[in-house]
């Protein structure tokens, strides 16, 4: 009869031992497997087993872990303009920032409307571009 | 003729035929004539206008959707130089990394709007009056000094059209020389200079 102490490293899996009824009787092993950049998960875990086994009477060191919110990755903003036609938010800004999509959206129809938002801006360029001398046949 | 700086309060008479510099600006983002390309391009397909294309329009439409593309991957600013000998010599690198997002994407927006319902004519229509156009192009070229392209795209839309949209500031003398034709030169110009008109 053991019991490991849970610690805080980062896993992708649990694997128990002589689990039974009785917390006396339970091992957990936690085993590093994914990058920290997954860690949100296991940290929610690990606070889960922690409480689970100080209900228990298993008393759990305080800071075998230094916790890092900046690990959780940042979540990529969609936005749908348009059936089929979903950009990411800052490229939703860069091309339909101050252009009335709303009005647009009310007024066309929607074939016109997704043939009209799928091609404005879709190309990125800069803001010393100057269409008339990039539309010019080259010598 | 008149010639006039667009704004979006302009109510624009159809057909309109449109110079490729409004295609590109406002498939390309960022620039300072974005807005105003998108916004009237915008305008016209929700007043389901007549809309009149050339394969000279297709073809500078081509040109800068590839000069665009030799740009970005030569990490050079947009107005770098851009020769037939440097299209000849990168051509494969700028389809190979371009090619099926790019550089056919106003050939596809004009098939997708025709598929959406919107009228969307080539010109020139008939043989008489293509004959027209190619009477009028070098007259066009020796009267307003155009560029030759610049010409046929003045004779297209003077023959076929009521409104002719460009952002190329190059026609701006053509209402003085040809006072008699009956067509509305719309000029795409930045928004903050949209409130002029001449």
């Amino acid at each position: 009869m053991s019991v490991t102490t849970p610690t805080r490293e980062y896993i992708a899996k649990i694997e128990s031992t002589g689990l039974t009824q009785e917390p006396s009787q339970l091992s957990v092993t936690y085993r590093q497997r994914l990058t920290e950049a997954t860690s949100i998960i296991w940290q929610q875990l690990d606070d889960i087993l922690r409480h689970s086994l100080e209900s228990s009477g298993f008393k759990q060191p305080d800071s075998l872990l230094t916790r890092k919110h900046t690990l959780a990755p940042k979540p990529i903003e969609m936005v749908v303009v348009a059936p089929g036609i979903i950009v990411r938010s800052s490229e939703y800004e860069e091309r339909f920032g101050g252009i009335e999509l709303d009005e647009y959206r009310k007024r066309m129809s929607p074939e016109v409307f997704e043939v009209f938002v799928r091609y404005i801006g879709s190309i990125p360029g800069r803001s010393t571009l100057d269409v008339g001398t990039i539309t010019a046949i080259p010598e | 003729m008149k010639y006039i700086d667009w704004n979006p309060s302009i109510d624009i008479e159809p057909p309109v035929y449109i110079d490729a510099n409004i295609f590109v600006g406002a498939i390309i983002r960022g620039h300072n004539l974005y807005h105003p390309c998108a916004k009237l391009i915008g305008n016209l397909l929700t007043n389901q206008s007549h809309i009149l294309v050339s394969l000279i329009s297709v073809e500078e439409s081509l040109w800068a959707l590839t000069r665009q593309s030799y740009c970005d991957l030569m990490n050079q600013a947009p107005n770098a130089s851009f020769t037939r000998n440097a299209y000849k010599k990168w051509c494969a690198k700028i389809f190979a990394t371009y090619g099926s997002t790019r550089i056919g994407v106003v050939s596809s927006m004009l098939r997708d709007w025709s598929n959406a319902g919107l009228q969307v004519e080539v010109i020139p229509k008939t043989e008489e009056l293509w004959n027209h156009v190619l009477n009028l192009a070098p007259l066009y070229m020796e009267k307003c000094e155009l560029f030759p392209a610049d010409a046929f795209h003045l004779a297209l839309a003077e023959t076929h059209a009521k409104t002719f949209i460009t952002a190329d500031s190059d026609f701006a003398s053509v209402p003085n020389k040809l006072s008699a034709i009956d067509l509305v030169i719309l000029h795409v110009v930045k928004e903050s200079l949209s409130t002029k008109s001449s």
